[in-house]
C-alpha cells in the first residue's frame, strides 16, 4: 500500500521524462521459415521494449494478412522491467480492419491490430504469430526494423528448404548466412542489427538503402502459373503468359478504333490518336484481388467498365495497338520518388508499375497509360530509371529517357509596381516544365475552382505575398508547358529607411536542406532543377537607382547561379538563374554541396537595390 | 424542440412548386437533356451537380419487431475532370452485435451519349466490394463503370438497419451544387423522432400526410404511416475554409432522434424529450454514471484513502488527476460512454475518454471531491445546440469538480495538459454537466472557453561578436495553451527547437539551447538559445532585425473574403523586448516609428527607446477574442499585415 503512496510533487510527470536515448527498441525479432513442398510457413516472435510514454505509439502491434496468407496463432504479453509477465493478450482485444492504399478503390489486404500498455518503464511487449502461404513469389521480404528511429538490437531469420528446392537472395546490411545441411533439408540462418538510427532527409536514396534487408525468393515458382527466377527470361516469360489471351477487344472498340485511325497514316499520329482515346474514355481505378497485384485485367473488362490499373490500362491500350498493328511492350518499372536501383543481379519482382514501350524505327514512345498528361510523356514518375520490357523468349532491361535540363525549366516574368502605401503589386506571367508543370496539370483535372484557389494562395505563391486573381492558362493537351499569371499584393518590396529605399529580390522558392552537421545521409537528386527569373523593378519618381551592382555568378560542379542587373528608363531589370544537376554525392561531399546550395540561398535575401532621392 | 407530430400542421407548400424542375425524379428515367447539359448555369465552376438526391427511411416489419429500411436513390451530372470522382461511391454501415446492418438492391448506371445515341452502362455486383474500417463499421464501396466528362451517373440502394434509435441523417448540402434534395420518413405509431435542421432556417418544401395505402397491422393494432417530406433545391456546394471549426457546424443537414417509443398496450417509454431526462438516464447507465460510482469502490485498492484525506481539496484533486494521467494511457479514441468495466480498465491500463475520465471521477469522488462528469462535443464534431436534446451529438467526456469553491474542468487524457484544464480538442462552446440537482426542472451547462489569454513573452538581446557577426540571445517563454502547444512540440527536443528558428544565414548552436520546466507543467514552458547571423550590409550602412527572426513573417491569412466565423480556439497575447547593443564607432542612422492601435477586438504597441549605447524595442499585440466574425475577417487580416510590418522593420546603423 505504501508504495502506491510515493506522493509525486503536485504537477510534476516524471514519467514524461526520457530516461534511455531510444523511446522504444526492438529487442529481438526472430523469424523461421520453413519451405515445404506445398506450402511456406512462417513463425514470427519479436520483443519490442518501450521506454516511455513516447515510445507507446511503438506499443500497437499490426499484423498484415490476406486470403493468400493466414495468420494464426497471435500471441502477446506485457512483462516488467525484470521479465516478469504483468498480463497476457485476449483474443478480444485484437481487431481487425482492411489495408488497403489511398490509390485503390479495394485490395483484399486487411490487419489485426493491438496494443498493449503498461503503466511502468521500461517494460516489453513479447509476441509471436504464424502465417501460411501457398502461392508466393517471394519467401521473404525480410526488414528486421520498425522504424528507422528505433534500433534492431538483434534480428534473425531461419529458413529451412528442402535439399533440392532452390532460392536466391539479396541482403543489404547483413552478414552472409550460416548455412547447414541436415539430412533432407538445409538451413540458412541470416543475423541483422540496427543502430544506425536516422530521420527523414531531403534528396536522399529511398529509406530501404540505409537498413538492413533480405528478401529471398524461390527460383521456381507457382503463382497464378509456374515461372522461374532463374534469369530475367525465364521471369519475363511468366509474366508474359499472364498476359496471354487478355488482348481481345470487343467489337464495338474494334468499330472504334478503325473510325479513330481512318485515313491516318503515320504510325505515331495512329498511336497518340488511340492513347488520347484510353485518356478521354478512361480512368484509373484499382482492385487487387489475389494475384491481381501482377495479372491484369483484360482488354475487354477495360471496354466494358472503362477503368483499370496500371496493368490493365496498359494492356488495353497494348490491345488497342497490337489491333492496328503497332508492336508495344508492356514494361515494368518501379515509379515514384527518390528512384530505387533495380538490382539486375538478383532475378526477383523488383517493380511496382507498368508502362508501355512502344519502339519505332526513329524513335521509341513511351506511354504511361494512367497519365493524364501529356503524349509520351514520362516525367518525374518514371524517368531515368532501369526498366524491364516484357517480350517472350526476349525479355530485357532497357532505360527510360531521363529529364533534362530544358525539360525542367520554370522561368518567372515579374513586373513590380511601386505604391507609396507599401503594398506593391505585382504582375506574374509563368512557365513551367518538369515537375511544377506536373503538379499544375493534375490540380488542373482534379481541384474545383475554390480547391484550386486554397491551394495556389497557400502553397504556391511567393511566401508572404498575397494572391489576388490568378489565370493557368488551359495547355494543348500535348504541351509540355504550362503558363500561370497572376496578381499579387507584395508588402516591403519597396521599403524606406530615411531617405533611402531598399529594394528586396524576389528569391526563388527553395527547399531547406540539412545543415552539413545534422546531415547522415547521401545526397541523390533524380532530375535537375532549372529555374529562371525576370523581375523588372519600377524606379519611383524622385528616385534614382544609387548604383548598377556588379553581375555575379558562380559555377560549381553542383550546379549554377548567375545574377545580373540592367538599368532601363524608370526601372530596373534583374535577370538570374539556377541550375542543380541531377546527381549523387557521398555524405563526405555533403559540407561542399550545401556550402553552393546556401551561397545561392544568400544571394537571393541580400538586398541588391537601393534608391535614392 | 420541434415534434414530428406538430410538424403535421406545418404550412403545405403545393405539389406544383417542389417539382418545378424539369427532369423526371425516379430511377432509371433519364432525360437526353440531362445527357446533353454541359454546364450548370447557377454554378458554371461546379465539377459536378446532384441533379437529385431522394432519400426515405421507413419501418418494415421482422418477425418480432421493425427493421428500418433506408433507400436513397442519386443522380449526378459529371462536368469536368475532377467531377469523375464523383463515380466512385462509398456507404458506410454498422456490423457489430445485434446491430447487423445490410446494404442491398445496389444498382448503377452511367449515360453517355454515343453516336447520337443514349448508351447506358451497368455496374456488375461482382465490382462492389466491403471494406472493413474498424470492428463496427464497414464500407460498401464501388465506381461506377463507363464514366467520363459528360456522363450522367445514377444510383441506388437499400440498407436495413435494426437499429432504430436514429435514422440515417440526410445531407441536403455536397461539396458539388445540389439542384434537388428531398427526405421522406415514414412513421408508424410506435416510434416517435425528434429531428434537427441545420445551416439553414426553413425547407424549400415539407408536408405530411397520412399514407393513401392499405392499412397495416402489428399486434392487434391497424394502422397507416404517416409521411413526412422534406425538399431542398438549389443548394450550393459546401466550401471549407481555414481556421473553422468544423465543418458539421456548417453543412446543410437534418438529423434524427428517437424520442418515445409507444408500446401496444398502450403504454409510452419516453427515450429522449428532455435534457433533464438525458442526465437523469445517463447518471443510471452502466456505461456511464454507474460506471463512476463501481470505480469509486474501487477507489480503496488503488489509492490511500485515509491518508489523503488529511490533504486540501487541491492536493487530492491533482494527487488523482495525477495518478490516472501518470498509470492509464488514451488510445485517442472519442466516445460518451465507457468501453470496459473499470476492473478491466485497471488492468488494460488504457482506455477512451470515457474510460479514463469517469475513472477519475469515481476517485475524486472516493476523497470527497464534488466531480462530475461533463459532456461535450468535440471541435471537430461540430456545436452542441443547447435548445434540442440530440445525444449523439456528444461524443467526449470531460471532468468538472468543485474546489475550493472554484470549479474546475479536467481532462486526465492529456498529461501535457494542467489539470484544471480541457486540451484544445474539447474548447468548443458548452457541455452538460451530468448531475442530478434537486431542481430537476433545470440542467447546468458550462462554458469551455478558457478566459485567461495564452501569452508568449520573447525577449531578445542583440550584439555584436568580435567576428563582428550578429549575436542574439532569444528567451521565450509561453504559458496556458501556448505552453501546451510547445510541450506537445517540441517537449525535450532541442533539435525541433533549432529546426523552427534556424535559417540558411541564421544559426544556432546546440549547446546555447535550454528548456526550462519541461514537465512542470504548472510554470511557463521556457527556452533559451543564442542565434548568430551575419548582419545586412548595404552601402555600408548595418540593417539590423530586433527580433531576430522570431515574429511571424508573413500574413496567415490568405483568403480575400470569409463566410464563416474565424475560430482561434482562445486568446492569444504576444509580448516581445529588444535589446540592441550599438557598437563602438557606430551610430543611429534610422530607427522604426512607434506604433498604437487598441479597440476591442485587438491591440498593438510598438515602441523604442534609445541612447548612444542601446536601443530599447518593446512590442506586443493582443486578439483579444477567441472567435472572430466572418465580417470582422478584413479587420483581423490588416491586423496581422502590421503584425508582420512591424516585426520585421529593421534598424540602421552607420559609422560615427
Amino acid at each position: 500500500m505504501l508504495t502506491k503512496l510515493m506522493f509525486i510533487p503536485l504537477l510534476f510527470l516524471p514519467f514524461l521524462i526520457r530516461a534511455e536515448n531510444y523511446d522504444a527498441e526492438l529487442i529481438s525479432q526472430k523469424t523461421e521459415i520453413i519451405v515445404s513442398t506445398s506450402s511456406l510457413t512462417k513463425k514470427y516472435s519479436l520483443e519490442i521494449k518501450i521506454n516511455n510514454r513516447s515510445g507507446e505509439e511503438y506499443a500497437e502491434i499490426s499484423i498484415p494478412f490476406s486470403k493468400m496468407s493466414r495468420v494464426s496463432k497471435i500471441s502477446a504479453c506485457i512483462k516488467d522491467a525484470n521479465g516478469n509477465i504483468v498480463r497476457k493478450l485476449k483474443s478480444s482485444e485484437i481487431s481487425q480492419r482492411s489495408a488497403i492504399s489511398d490509390f485503390s478503390l479495394y485490395e483484399d489486404d486487411f490487419v489485426k491490430e493491438f496494443t498493449l500498455v503498461h503503466n511502468q518503464y521500461p517494460y516489453s511487449i513479447v509476441c509471436s504469430y504464424e502465417s501460411k502461404e501457398d502461392d508466393y513469389l517471394q519467401i521473404e521480404n525480410w526488414n528486421p526494423i520498425i522504424d528507422n528511429l528505433i534500433p534492431t538490437r538483434y534480428a534473425s531469420l531461419k529458413l529451412t528448404i528442402p535439399y533440392d528446392y532452390s532460392i536466391s537472395y539479396l541482403s543489404r546490411l547483413i552478414d552472409k548466412p550460416k548455412v547447414d545441411t541436415l539430412g533432407k533439408s538445409i538451413t540458412y540462418e541470416w543475423n541483422a542489427s540496427f543502430t544506425n538510427t536516422f530521420s527523414k532527409e531531403k534528396f536522399t536514396a529511398p529509406t530501404e538503402t540505409f537498413v538492413p534487408s533480405l528478401i529471398i525468393v524461390p527460383v521456381n515458382f507457382k503463382y497464378e502459373s509456374v515461372g522461374s527466377m532463374k534469369d530475367w527470361i525465364s521471369y519475363g516469360n511468366w509474366q508474359n503468359s499472364l498476359l496471354e489471351g487478355i488482348n481481345v477487344l470487343p467489337l464495338s472498340e474494334q468499330q472504334k478504333i478503325d473510325e479513330l485511325t481512318n485515313g491516318v497514316m503515320t504510325e505515331v499520329e495512329k498511336i497518340r490518336i488511340l492513347y488520347h482515346h484510353l485518356q478521354d474514355a478512361t480512368r484509373y481505378i484499382n482492385v487487387t484481388l489475389k494475384t491481381g497485384g501482377l495479372k491484369p485485367y483484360s482488354a475487354a473488362y477495360v471496354s466494358e467498365n472503362k477503368y483499370g490499373d496500371c496493368k490493365a490500362l496498359t494492356n488495353f491500350m497494348k490491345s488497342m495497338l497490337d489491333y492496328v498493328g503497332i508492336k508495344s511492350y508492356y514494361t515494368k518499372v518501379f515509379a515514384g520518388d527518390p528512384i530505387r536501383k533495380i538490382e539486375k543481379d538478383f532475378v526477383s519482382q523488383q517493380f511496382n508499375h507498368v508502362i508501355l514501350c512502344v519502339p519505332l524505327s526513329k524513335d521509341t514512345i513511351w506511354l504511361d497509360c494512367t497519365s493524364k498528361m501529356a503524349f509520351n510523356f514520362l516525367g518525374t514518375f518514371t524517368q531515368n530509371r532501369d526498366v524491364l520490357i516484357i517480350e517472350k523468349d526476349n525479355s530485357h532491361f532497357t532505360k527510360t529517357p531521363s529529364l533534362k535540363v530544358s525539360e525542367v525549366l520554370e522561368s518567372r516574368n515579374a513586373e513590380i509596381s511601386y505604391s507609396e502605401r507599401g503594398n506593391s503589386p505585382i504582375v506574374f506571367i509563368n512557365q513551367y516544365r518538369g515537375e511544377m508543370y506536373e503538379n499544375l496539370r493534375s490540380m488542373e483535372q482534379s481541384k474545383n475552382e475554390i480547391e484550386k484557389n486554397r491551394i495556389l494562395r497557400n502553397y504556391f505563391i511567393e511566401n508572404g505575398f498575397e494572391l489576388l486573381n490568378y489565370k493557368i492558362s488551359l495547355c494543348q493537351r500535348d504541351s509540355l508547358q504550362i503558363s500561370t499569371s497572376y496578381e499579387v499584393n507584395a508588402p516591403h518590396v519597396y521599403k524606406h529607411y530615411g531617405n533611402e529605399i531598399l529594394v528586396s529580390n524576389i528569391p526563388f522558392s527553395l527547399s531547406q536542406f540539412e545543415k552539413p552537421e545534422s546531415r547522415k545521409l547521401p545526397v541523390q537528386i533524380d532530375y535537375p532543377i532549372y529555374k529562371k527569373d525576370t523581375l523588372v523593378y519600377e524606379i519611383p519618381a524622385l528616385f534614382r537607382l544609387s548604383n548598377i551592382p556588379p553581375t555575379q555568378s558562380i559555377t560549381t560542379r553542383f550546379g549554377e547561379y548567375k545574377i545580373e542587373f540592367i538599368h532601363q528608363d524608370k526601372s530596373i531589370m534583374v535577370v538570374k538563374s539556377l541550375q542543380i544537376y541531377s546527381g549523387s554525392y557521398p555524405i563526405s561531399e555533403y559540407k561542399a554541396f550545401y556550402q553552393f546550395y546556401t551561397t545561392v540561398e544568400n544571394f537571393e535575401h541580400s538586398t541588391f537595390i537601393t534608391l535614392i532621392k | 424542440m420541434k415534434k414530428i407530430n406538430v410538424i403535421f400542421i406545418l404550412i403545405l407548400i403545393s405539389y406544383s412548386n417542389i417539382f418545378s424542375q424539369e427532369s423526371v425524379k425516379e430511377f432509371g428515367k433519364i432525360s437526353i437533356a440531362e445527357v446533353e447539359m454541359s454546364e450548370y448555369s447557377k454554378d458554371k465552376n461546379a465539377d459536378a451537380v446532384v441533379l437529385f438526391d431522394k432519400g426515405i427511411s421507413r419501418f418494415v416489419r421482422t418477425e418480432y419487431s421493425f427493421d428500418v429500411l433506408y433507400e436513397r436513390t442519386t443522380r449526378i451530372k459529371i462536368l469536368s475532370e475532377a467531377g469523375v470522382k464523383w463515380a466512385q461511391i462509398e456507404i458506410p454501415f454498422y456490423q457489430e452485435g445485434e446491430i447487423y446492418e445490410k446494404v442491398t438492391n445496389i444498382d448503377a448506371y452511367s449515360y453517355n451519349i454515343e453516336n447520337g445515341g443514349l448508351n447506358k452502362t451497368q455496374l456488375k455486383i461482382s465490382n462492389t466490394y466491403d471494406e472493413r474500417m474498424n470492428n463496427f463499421w464497414l464500407k460498401k464501396k464501388f465506381a461506377i463503370p463507363g464514366v467520363k466528362v459528360g456522363s450522367v451517373i445514377e444510383y441506388t440502394y437499400k440498407i436495413y438497419s435494426p437499429y432504430k434509435f436514429n435514422f440515417r441523417d440526410w445531407e441536403f448540402q455536397w461539396k458539388i451544387p445540389v439542384i434537388y434534395s428531398e427526405y421522406e420518413t415514414q412513421m408508424i405509431p410506435f416510434y416517435e423522432y425528434t429531428w434537427l435542421l441545420q445551416g439553414a432556417n426553413k425547407f424549400d418544401s415539407q408536408k405530411s400526410y397520412v399514407d393513401k395505402g392499405l392499412s397495416r397491422q402489428f399486434g392487434s393494432i391497424n394502422y397507416q404511416d404517416m409521411i413526412y417530406q422534406y425538399v431542398m433545391k438549389d443548394v450550393p456546394a459546401f466550401n471549407s475554409e481555414e481556421f473553422i471549426s468544423s465543418i458539421n457546424d456548417y453543412i446543410i443537414k437534418i438529423d434524427f432522434q428517437l424520442s418515445k417509443i409507444y408500446q401496444y398496450d398502450g403504454s409510452k417509454v419516453d427515450i429522449l424529450t428532455t435534457w433533464e431526462d438525458l442526465v437523469k438516464d445517463l447518471i443510471k447507465d452502466p456505461e456511464f454514471g454507474k460506471y463512476a460510482s463501481k470505480s469509486e469502490k474501487l477507489a480503496a485498492k488503488l489509492i490511500d484513502i485515509p491518508t489523503l484525506m488529511q490533504k486540501s481539496e487541491t492536493e487530492r484533486f491533482n494527487y488523482v488527476i495525477d495518478y490516472v494521467k501518470h498509470n492509464y494511457s488514451w488510445n485517442k479514441h472519442l466516445g460518451k460512454y465507457v468501453t470496459k468495466s473499470p476492473n478491466k480498465f485497471v488492468e488494460e491500463k488504457n482506455g477512451n475518454c470515457a474510460d479514463i475520465n469517469l475513472f477519475a471521477i469515481g476517485l475524486l469522488r472516493s476523497l470527497g471531491i464534488d466531480a462530475h462528469p461533463v459532456l461535450i462535443s468535440t471541435r471537430e464534431n461540430g456545436k452542441i445546440k443547447t435548445i434540442y436534446p440530440f445525444v449523439q451529438l456528444f461524443n467526449y467526456v470531460v471532468i468538472v469538480a468543485k474546489i475550493d469553491n472554484q470549479t474546475w474542468l479536467s481532462d486526465a487524457t492529456s498529461s501535457l495538459c494542467l489539470n484544471n484544464r480541457i486540451p484544445e480538442h474539447c474548447i468548443n462552446d458548452l457541455g452538460l454537466i451530468m448531475k442530478n440537482r434537486k431542481d430537476k426542472s433545470q440542467v447546468e451547462w458550462i462554458g469551455l472557453q478558457s478566459t485567461i489569454p495564452s501569452t508568449i513573452n520573447t525577449q531578445v538581446g542583440v550584439e555584436f561578436a568580435k567576428d563582428k557577426s550578429l549575436q542574439s540571445t532569444v528567451t521565450r517563454s509561453a504559458t496556458e495553451y501556448d505552453a501546451l502547444r510547445y510541450r506537445d512540440k517540441y517537449f525535450d527536443s532541442k533539435k525541433e527547437i533549432k529546426k523552427d528558428f534556424e535559417t540558411s544565414n541564421l544559426n544556432i548552436n546546440d549547446s546555447t539551447i535550454e528548456i526550462e520546466n519541461l514537465s512542470d507543467i504548472s510554470k511557463p514552458y521556457i527556452f533559451k538559445y543564442v542565434s548568430t547571423t551575419n548582419p545586412e550590409i548595404v552601402n555600408g550602412k548595418i540593417y539590423i532585425s530586433p527580433f531576430s527572426n522570431t515574429t511571424i513573417s508573413e500574413n496567415p491569412l490568405k483568403q480575400n473574403v470569409r463566410t464563416y466565423p474565424m475560430d482561434m480556439t482562445y486568446s492569444k497575447k504576444r509580448t516581445f523586448q529588444s535589446t540592441v547593443t550599438i557598437p563602438d564607432g557606430f551610430k543611429i542612422e534610422y530607427l522604426p516609428r512607434d506604433k498604437k492601435l487598441a479597440n476591442d477586438l485587438f491591440e498593438l504597441n510598438y515602441s523604442i527607446q534609445s541612447d548612444e549605447k542601446n536601443i530599447l524595442i518593446q512590442f506586443d499585440y493582443f486578439f483579444k477574442k477567441a472567435i472572430y466574425t466572418a465580417d470582422q475577417y478584413s479587420q483581423i487580416k490588416y491586423y496581422f499585415n502590421e503584425i508582420v510590418s512591424k516585426g520585421t522593420d529593421k534598424i540602421v546603423l552607420v559609422k560615427k
